[in-house]
């Protein structure tokens, strides 16, 4: 396969060419209450070819592997046609490397794993959900794996053949009663085999006790509180509201923001540090390389406080001035790479987290979530349960808690930082660009924040 | 196609073959440039097949799968779901006009991207020519697509389609402020004018030009056609047959019945020629149709597709729609369409002494939605004061029940518009609305 790509890049009159070619094999099994409702398995090959010439890019998208050479030649005639200024694009030693999955040796691989077998796992979780109280209407069980094999060359001569394998379980458990309908989603994802898969039933029946809590809560009312997140809620905040400002795309050419994201700008007080780092060992975010070939490192998005990095493809890299980070990625052979996090969390402070109630009038104490959203500086978040905290305990349940607000405004108010971190690898992703759901973690101890505007009814 | 599905004949009782292909090419700008251009061919395949009672699917990319896939639809059939339905024997009837609803503009598919370039550089021109401080990202998009459909009774169809679209986003950076506006059209046929989008646009960005304050409290809204979808995805959601059968839609069961006011209709409508989600046939071979969900505030029906329809004991709706070649029909719309009143939108806001429109949202879709709660970043919107646009608001979140909230519509606009090629709706005004701020 190698000489093959290589010899459909040679010869080529562009910057900078790549072809990515992708297969892979998925199996999808999804219960709705105790019923099985669809299971399907489906195969995929397909591939792009990437050029850059005098700063445009083509990018062609195929299935068809028979004719290498005509897609080259057309992604360059492609950008040929539109370029007309200097490339940018960051040098990065060229690697030739297999890249095998970091399945634990005691581990299985999900594709010697029966449909039967998955199948009845699955049923298990649907009963466990859909038995634990008369008040549960419906359960929804959704299981998706998939073994991809990508093979990446570019015209400067790094070849790396991946296999990745992805598992994820989503859990939903719907309460009713009367005309009052409440979810309860948690969810799963890993890079380490079936294992995983195996281990959550106490996680079902997690879900299942909180939509049947949320029949209890009450709407939250409307107004500006202080709020303490969970780390799983945390690690969405800093993640959406943060982490996509530090991806340098946005910023590269566009001096404006690159105003407004400063290095060296002190966003938030000095126990606050944020990291992202695709090269932890093992997690959903991770992998040696990026989808441009770049190794993977830790990179400080805050240090004390301080803005102190940002997140970089080859080209944002070089048109900033500044070193790879490794953080370019394609969701699938469909799309382009382009600047995405992978392991994002604040690190650890000192506080017991039980500590950051303390002292807190009437505040929220908000966990789990339903979902994120950001554009630029205005981010708003949906937890998925919640409680109020009156003088420093916390008491009664609450529902449809939105929390919203200016990023610079929020990074200030954060007032704690628990010692109880924690990086969750969720089923869900992240979603940039068209590109969902792309596999990354989220993590952060308990923190508190002060002045937070809450969505609710007056 | 029929030769295919025919040699699955001995294995299992019926199959269906499901094939598309896709040809793109997006147009691409980043901050104020051409950035990329992108040809994208797809093919996809889907087989189900009903074996022994039960659905085995299985999707893939050539035809050289075939084999592979027909082992393994086999092979999941064993834990399939129980087949209620069969695949139809006939597809569309005698009195089906050819040719309807069209959507085929050959114009779309012969666009150069020389053109689709000229295009992109009049938008950002004419955004430049407003303010010249502006950050302008634009995404010009044609794409040509055919639908072809084969089963195991000799029922057959296909069709061809085209969409082009225009897609602009402007940023407005400053210090302590960021503005961004979304705007895009959507159709089947070429060559649409530009104006109606650069209308829209100039309007908001004068509107937002001033920054102003406003007060938490229960106030009167209007939502604006791009705003709308806040308020009826909950309601898309609990139409959908699957969620009625299964007794978790807070809709099921209440067919008959007035709900929301009068000014409130609501269609599936697959028939429109040239819009984003009109097809002859939904993708399991049911003719798509224009069907009333909702009429002068009755529930008048839910949609399906096979499967759901015959568990329900009605007719299929002509909504078995696939959200791509991987999935299998599930009940989906075609296009979204509310019926026009009539007031125009100056009339909509001229008795409001204060409220809001809201214009874009953050999260849309990201709570509790079989609920109907909603509660949302307003992420542009403006604020109303004696009947006038008095400038932006910041920092401010709307929330309420979607379902609950409909009862209150108070006008709805003359003049609908499309918005996402697929969803055409006028602008809406609402009582009251909960707005919360900053203390």
């Amino acid at each position: 396969m190698r000489n093959r790509l290589t010899d459909a890049l040679s010869g080529q009159k562009a910057d900078y060419v790549e072809i990515r070619l992708e297969e892979y094999e998925s199996t999808n099994i999804h219960f709705q209450g105790k019923e099985l409702e669809k299971i399907s398995s489906s195969q995929e090959i397909g591939g792009n070819v990437r050029a850059l010439v005098k700063g445009r890019w083509g990018f062609v998208t195929f299935n068809r592997w028979d004719d290498l050479e005509k897609k080259v030649k057309e992604a360059v005639e492609i950008a040929t046609l539109i370029g007309d200024q200097k490339s940018y694009f960051a040098p990065v030693e060229p690697v030739v490397e297999q890249l095998l999955p970091e399945i634990p040796e005691s581990g299985r691989d999900f594709r010697k794993v029966s449909l039967t077998e998955k199948a009845s796992l699955m049923k298990n979780y649907s009963d466990l959900i859909v038995d634990f109280s008369p008040q549960i209407q419906s359960s929804i069980v959704d299981y998706t794996d998939r073994y991809s094999i990508v093979h990446f060359a570019n015209s400067e001569g790094t070849y790396l053949r991946e296999e990745r394998p992805y598992l994820s379980i989503h859990f939903t458990a719907i309460a009713r009663n009367g005309d009052d309908v409440q979810m309860a989603n948690e969810s799963i994802g890993t890079i380490r085999g079936y294992e995983p898969a195996e281990q959550l039933s106490a996680v079902a029946q997690k879900a299942a006790q909180r939509a049947v809590n949320l029949l209890q809560a009450k709407s939250v009312p409307g107004g500006e509180y202080t709020v303490v997140l969970d780390p799983l809620l945390a690690g969405v905040f800093i993640h959406e509201a943060f982490g996509h400002l530090s991806e340098a795309d946005f910023l590269a050419e566009d001096p404006r923001m690159q105003k407004l994201m400063q290095l060296g700008k002190r966003v938030a007080q000095e126990e606050l540090n944020v990291v992202d780092d695709g090269s932890l060992p093992g997690l959903l975010g991770s992998s040696k390389y990026d989808d441009e070939g770049v190794p993977t490192r830790k990179n400080y998005l805050i240090k004390e406080g301080v803005l102190s990095g940002r997140l970089h493809s080859r080209e944002t890299a070089a048109r900033m001035g500044e070193s790879l980070t490794g953080n370019a990625r394609a969701l699938s052979y469909h799309f382009k790479p382009i600047v995405r996090m992978t392991n994002t969390y604040i690190e650890e402070g000192k506080i017991p987290y039980q500590e950051l109630f303390n002292d807190i009038k009437k505040g929220i104490y908000a966990r789990q979530f339903y979902g994120g959203n950001t554009t630029f500086e205005m981010f708003t978040f949906s937890a998925g349960e919640g409680n109020l905290i009156e003088n420093g305990k916390i008491t009664e349940p609450l529902r449809d808690i939105t929390l919203t607000g200016n990023l610079f405004e929020t990074l200030y108010h954060i007032e704690g930082i628990g010692n109880d971190l924690a990086i969750i690898e969720s089923g869900g992703g992240c979603g940039k660009g068209g590109q969902q759901p792309l596999p990354v973690t989220f993590g952060s101890p308990h923190i508190r924040i002060r002045k937070v505007v809450v969505g609710g009814r007056h | 196609m029929q030769q295919l599905i025919a040699k699955l004949s001995k294995r299992v009782k019926s199959g269906e073959l499901f094939k598309v292909n896709y040809k793109t090419t997006p147009v691409d700008y980043e901050v104020n440039q051409l950035k990329s251009v992108h040809s994208e061919e797809i093919e996809g395949w889907a087989l189900r097949v009903i074996k022994d009672g039960k659905i085995g699917f299985s999707s893939a990319t050539s035809e050289s799968q075939f084999e592979t896939m027909a082992e393994k639809a086999i092979e999941v059939a064993q834990f399939g779901h129980a087949a209620l339905f069969d695949f139809p024997e006939q597809i569309g009837s005698a009195q089906q006009q050819e040719d309807k609803p069209k959507l085929y503009d050959s114009a779309v598919a012969e666009e150069s991207i020389e053109e689709m370039i000229k295009i992109g550089n009049d938008i950002v021109q004419r955004v430049h020519t407003f303010n010249s401080e502006l950050r302008c990202d634009v995404g010009i998009a044609k794409q040509e697509r055919e639908v072809q459909y084969g089963n195991s009774y000799g029922a057959s169809f296909n069709y061809r389609k085209t969409l082009f679209s225009n897609a602009v986003m402007i940023q407005d950076t400053k210090e302590d402020d960021m503005m961004m506006l979304e705007e895009s059209q959507q159709w089947g046929k070429a060559n649409f004018s530009l104006e109606s989008l650069w209308e829209k646009v100039e309007r908001k960005l004068n509107w937002g030009k001033k920054i102003v304050e406003i007060e938490s409290g229960n106030m009167p809204a209007v939502f604006t056609p791009k705003a709308l979808l806040v308020l009826l995805l909950p309601l898309v959601v609990g139409l959908n047959g699957r969620m009625v059968n299964k007794k978790i839609s807070p809709l099921g069961g209440k067919q008959g019945q007035l709900l929301w006011n009068s000014f409130l209709s609501i269609y599936s409508d697959g028939t429109i020629d040239y819009a984003g989600g009109s097809a002859p046939y939904d993708d399991e071979g049911i003719t798509m149709q224009r069907l009333p969900l909702v009429e002068k505030g009755i529930l008048k029906n839910y949609y399906y597709d096979l499967q759901n329809a015959v568990e329900a004991g009605v007719e299929p709706t002509g909504n078995g729609i696939r959200n791509s070649f991987h999935s299998a029909p599930s009940p989906g719309i075609s296009n979204l369409v509310v019926s026009e009143g009539e007031a125009s939108f100056s009339d909509m806001i001229k008795d409001i002494k204060q409220g809001i429109v809201v214009d874009q949202v953050l999260g849309l879709g990201q709570g509790n939605i079989l609920s109907g709660a909603f509660s949302n970043n307003v992420q542009l919107g403006y604020k109303i004061v004696n009947g006038k646009i008095a400038g932006r608001i910041k920092n401010v979140m709307i929330a309420g029940n979607a379902l609950e909230i409909l009862r209150d519509i108070i006008a709805v606009g003359n003049k609908a518009e499309w918005v996402l090629g697929q969803y055409c709706f006028p602008p809406i005004s609402l009582k009251s609305i909960s707005v919360s701020t900053k203390d």
